[in-house]
C-alpha cells in the first residue's frame, strides 16, 4: 500500500467514537473530520441510520482519498452473543432492499465473524442468527462505490441480546464497551492499513 | 489454506457440498449467498490481494457447461470441448491467464457434477462413431485441488464407461494418489504442464518442483496411464534453448516414449482485455517486458520471436521424443 493511503472510519454516534478519538489522539478539522495523519486515520460521526451513514461515507471519501480503506465501527444486537463482544462482519444485508455485500476476509484474527442485517428501526426481536444494526448497509453502499471488497470492512460491538434489550443500553456502557476493545480495534486497523 | 467458504443457498444440502465440508478439519467461516456472482463477479476486486488468502465458493453451474475449443488447440481430435467444474487455481503462475479472466481470485467450485456429465453424455450420443475430446483443466488445475473436489472419483468411472469420450486431465500438481489407486483407462490422458525448473521456481509460485512432477508422471506411466506433455506457455528466457533441452532430456529419460500420448506447446497469448488487466496488475514483472504484439485482438510475442522459438522447441522435442505426436497451439 502507498504511504498516502489512510483509513476512513465511519461511526454513528459520538459516544461510540469518543474512546477511539482519545486513543488515536484524533483532532477535528474544519470539515468535521477527526484525523491523525501520522496514524493515517480519519474518522467521521455520521449520525444514526443508513442514510446518514451513506452520506457521511461519501463526505469523508470526497474530503480525503477515495482509494482509502473504509471501516464502519458501531454497536449492534444479536440473539446470543455476549454484551461487549467484538465481531468482524462477513456479510451485510440491507433488510429493505435485500442487497448484500461480502467483505473479503483476508485477516489473520481471532475475532469472531458473523453476518449482519441493517434495519431501519431498532430491533427488539432477533429473528435470525444475524447481527442487527442501522448503518452498515448505507456505509457499504457508499464505500463500495469507491473501492473493492478487500478495502471495506465493518466491526461491531454487541450492545443488546435476547437477555438484555436495547432499553438497557446507556452512553456509559457504550463508551466502556468500545474502550475495552480499543487495543483490538487498533491492531486490526493496522492490519487493514497494510494492504 | 481455506478459512472461508461461501455457499449458495440452493446447494447447501447437496450431498457433494456436505462431502466437501467434511474434508475440512479446521473451523471454517461459512457464509451463505443467493448466487456466487455476488462475490465472484463484482467489480473492483483486487485479484493480487485476494490471491493471498482466497476463499472457496460452492455453487451450482447453470446454463451451458461444454465449450468448443478451436481446432488449433487440439491434441489430435476434431471434436474438442472444455468444461470447468472449477474456476481458478491453487497455484499462482505469473503468466496464468486466469488472473486476467476472472474478477476474483477465490476458488469457485460447481458441485453439480451430474449436470456436467449429462451434457457430456448428450454430446457423445450425437455420433457414437466419433471421438470427442473433453478438457477439464482450462479454468483450473484438474488434479491440484482433487483432495477437496472429489473430481477424479466422480468423473473417471464415467469416462471408463464411455469410450468415445476422451478426457484430458491437465495439471501442474503431483496429486496422483487417486489415479494410482484407479486402474488406468485408455481414454484418459494425464497431461503435465512444464516450464524448465529455474523458470518454474521464479514464476510458478506454489507449484511442485519439476523433479517431483516428473516423479509423479513416471509413477503413472509405469502403471499404464497415458501421459500428455504440455509446454504451454513457452517462456523465452535467457539460455532458453539450453534449459528447455535439459528439461526435454530429463523427461525423456524418465518416461518411456510409448506412454506419451501427445506433446503440445504454445506461446504466451492473451485476449486484449485480459492482457491489459494482467499487465496493469503485474507492471513490475519481467515476464511482460517481452515484445508482445496485437494480432487480431490476441496479444502474443511478435512473429519473428515466435518463429524462432517454435523452430528451436520443435527441433529439441524431436531430438528426444521422436515418435510422439507434437502439436503447436497457435494463435
Amino acid at each position: 500500500m502507498s504511504d498516502k493511503k489512510e483509513i476512513n472510519i465511519v461511526i454513528a454516534m459520538k459516544r461510540e467514537a469518543i474512546s477511539l478519538i482519545n486513543y488515536w489522539n484524533l483532532k477535528e478539522n474544519k470539515k468535521n473530520i477527526f484525523s491523525n495523519k501520522e496514524n493515517k486515520i480519519n474518522l467521521i460521526i455520521s449520525g444514526i441510520g443508513k442514510k446518514k451513514a451513506e452520506k457521511a461515507t461519501f463526505y469523508i471519501a470526497e474530503n480525503t482519498n477515495k482509494e482509502n480503506f473504509f471501516l464502519n465501527i458501531g454497536i449492534a444486537g444479536h440473539k446470543n452473543f455476549k454484551l461487549g463482544d467484538i465481531i468482524l462482519i462477513s456479510k451485510v444485508t440491507d433488510n429493505k432492499k435485500k442487497i448484500s455485500w461480502y467483505p473479503s476476509l483476508l485477516w489473520k484474527t481471532k475475532i469472531k465473524k458473523s453476518s449482519l442485517t441493517t434495519v431501519n428501526f431498532p430491533k427488539i426481536r432477533y429473528n435470525t442468527n444475524d447481527l442487527y444494526d442501522m448503518e452498515a448497509s448505507g456505509f457499504f453502499k457508499a464505500a463500495r462505490s469507491f473501492v473493492g471488497p478487500e478495502k471495506v470492512q465493518c466491526l461491531k460491538i454487541i450492545s443488546d441480546n435476547k437477555d438484555s434489550s436495547i432499553l438497557n443500553i446507556s452512553s456509559k456502557k457504550i463508551e466502556d464497551w468500545v474502550l475495552s476493545k480499543t487495543v483490538i480495534i487498533n491492531k486490526l486497523v493496522n492490519e487493514f492499513l497494510k494492504i | 489454506m481455506i478459512e472461508t467458504i461461501y455457499i449458495e443457498k440452493q446447494i447447501k444440502d447437496h450431498q457433494r457440498t456436505k462431502e466437501i465440508l467434511s474434508k475440512f478439519k479446521k473451523k471454517l467461516d461459512i457464509i451463505y449467498c443467493d448466487h456466487y456472482g455476488e462475490i465472484f463477479n463484482i467489480k473492483s476486486q483486487n485479484f493480487r490481494i485476494q490471491k493471498k488468502k482466497p476463499a472457496l465458493i460452492l455453487a451450482k453451474k447453470i446454463g451451458k457447461k461444454l465449450h468448443k475449443i478451436p481446432s488449433s488447440f487440439s491434441i489430435g481430435g476434431k471434436e474438442n470441448y472444455y468444461f470447468s467444474h472449477m474456476l481458478n487455481c491453487i497455484y499462482d503462475c505469473e503468466y496464468c491467464f486466469l488472473q486476467g479472466k476472472h474478477m476474483s481470485a477465490h476458488y469457485l467450485l460447481f458441485v453439480n457434477y451430474e449436470d456436467f456429465f449429462l451434457e457430456i453424455k448428450k454430446k457423445i450420443l450425437e455420433n457414437s462413431t466419433k471421438k470427442y475430446y473433453f478438457f477439464s483443466g482450462y479454468d483450473c488445475d484438474s488434479l491440484a485441488f482433487d483432495g477437496v473436489t472429489g473430481f477424479i472419483k466422480y468423473f473417471l468411472p464415467i469416462f471408463k464407461q464411455n469410450k468415445n469420450a476422451i478426457l484430458e486431465l491437465r495439471t501442474k500438481s503431483n496429486q496422483i494418489n487417486k489415479l494410482l489407486k484407479h486402474e488406468p483407462i485408455d481414454n484418459c490422458i494425464v497431461a503435465f504442464s512444464f516450464t524448465p525448473e529455474n523458470i518454474s521456481k521464479l514464476i510458478e509460485h506454489k507449484v511442485p518442483s519439476v523433479k517431483n512432477r516428473i516423479k509423479a508422471m513416471k509413477q503413472l506411466a509405469n502403471i499404464g496411464w497415458k501421459i500428455g506433455l504440455r509446454f504451454d506457455p513457452i517462456i523465452p528466457a535467457c539460455n532458453f534453448a539450453k534449459i528447455y533441452d535439459k528439461l526435454f532430456q530429463n523427461i525423456a529419460s524418465n518416461i518411456p516414449e510409448e506412454s506419451i500420448h501427445s506433446i503440445s506447446f504454445g506461446m504466451m497469448r492473451f485476449p486484449k482485455k485480459m492482457f491489459k488487466k494482467m499487465t496493469k496488475e503485474n507492471s513490475n514483472k519481467r515476464l511482460f517486458s517481452q515484445p508482445f504484439e496485437n494480432r487480431n485482438g490476441i496479444f502474443s510475442y511478435n512473429k519473428k520471436l515466435e518463429n524462432k522459438v517454435e523452430n528451436i522447441i520443435l527441433k529439441k522435442l524431436k531430438k528426444y521424443m521422436k515418435k510422439a505426436p507434437i502439436y503447436n497451439c497457435q494463435v
